[in-house]
């Protein structure tokens, strides 16, 4: 099981793809989320976004946005997001 | 009929007409192609978004925020038209015009009070001329449209929080292909927001709901505004390229016409002239 991820911002959808863990930092703090999490809805101050799936880590700094979680799916809209 | 020295004065103006024609169809279609990508690559933001607020609509019930909540009695309505600094761009400024016209007149005959802000030289100087005073915002360029946005937003979200109006339309061209461009309003102020279908999602919200609401409800307004700007743009890059194209065919047309008659009257002149010859040789 693994979650659907979109990090889309105003210019182009930054990454697309399935992954089993995303981390990102919420106006409360960072979260981590796994596939099955609650429906939840944050924002998101501007900080780093990471996307695991098997080995690989991905990396990307992002602005201000927030950030929707479901059982399968993350979607982070943003301002800006660069790869990092 | 016209002497040989008109039609080639004709032919050479018709040509140089075609030139520029031409040379802003190249030009339109490379802006085209820009303004196009930046449209729809800005549309999954947009998409997500709106579908993200739909949910929440759907899923709290009693959802209320100031730029949702439509007011008792509407007196002051501002229309945002959106356009294009220059024209020769077919009938993209002058059909959305005439509806925003209708729109204002339509507003005034309910009672209400237009107030007009517009971007673009073209649809201040069409309303101007119909008796419409505007604020005018001229020569945005595709870089500038964020801070646009941003101006736009502040002023529309602090003017309806002050009362200064109570209502808020856009009027713009959608960019529906190269061919098609659709004048389009949007009502912005107060914002609706249809729920979305297939039930209603319960989020647990960090921080509270009302304060998420609060960041959600002005950053969808600035991005549907964007996304305006953006259409608009490719609209009119679509239309002046569909425009100049047309325009680059008829020159040709004409010329080839003009050619043809420029010929035969060539021939007659050289037949008249034989004639005129051999009729004085036979005299002698």
């Amino acid at each position: 099981m693994s979650l659907n991820v979109r990090i889309v911002t105003p210019r182009k959808v930054a990454w697309e793809g399935k992954a089993e863990l995303v981390r990102a930092p919420g106006e409360l703090g960072e979260f981590a989320v796994l596939p099955k999490h609650i429906a939840y809805l944050t924002t998101l101050r501007p900080g780093v976004v990471v996307v695991e799936s098997g080995d690989t880590k991905l990396r990307y700094n992002i602005g201000v946005g927030f950030c929707e979680a479901g059982p399968e799916h993350v979607t982070i809209l943003t301002e800006t997001c660069e790869e990092g | 009929m016209a002497s040989l020295r008109d039609i080639r004065t004709r032919i050479g103006s018709v040509k140089s007409t075609r030139q520029i024609t031409s040379a802003m169809k190249m030009v339109a279609a490379a802006k085209l192609r820009r303004a196009t990508e930046a449209a729809t690559n800005a549309r999954p933001y947009e998409r997500a978004l709106t579908a993200t607020i739909q949910r929440v609509a759907a899923g709290a019930g009693d959802v209320s925020h100031e730029l949702l909540t439509s007011r008792p009695t509407v007196t002051k309505v501002v229309v945002v038209v959106i356009g294009s600094d220059r024209g020769l761009c077919g009938g993209f400024n002058s059909s959305r015009d005439r509806r925003v016209e209708e729109l204002l007149k339509q507003l005034k005959a309910e009672g209400k009070e237009p107030i007009v802000w517009t971007f673009g030289k073209k649809a201040r100087d069409f309303l101007k001329s119909r008796g419409w005073d505007s604020d005018n915002v001229n020569g945005l360029s595709p870089a500038a449209f964020q801070d646009a946005v941003k101006a736009l937003s502040d002023r529309l979200t602090t003017g309806f929080a002050a009362g200064q109006f109570d209502e808020a339309w856009v009027y713009y061209n959608k960019f529906k292909s190269t061919l098609t461009q659709i004048p389009t309003p949007v009502q912005v102020l107060p914002l609706s927001i249809e729920s979305a279908e297939g039930g209603a999602v319960e989020y647990t919200y960090e921080p509270g709901g009302a304060e998420i609401l609060a960041t959600l409800l002005p950053l969808y307004l600035r991005t549907m505004l964007l996304q305006a700007l953006l259409e608009n743009e490719a609209g009119e890059h679509a239309s002046r390229m569909t425009a100049m194209d047309n325009a680059t065919r008829n020159a040709t047309d004409l010329i080839n016409r003009l050619t043809l008659e420029y010929n035969r009257s060539r021939q007659a002149a050289i037949t008249r002239e034989l004639i005129e010859i051999i009729s004085g040789a036979e005299a002698l």
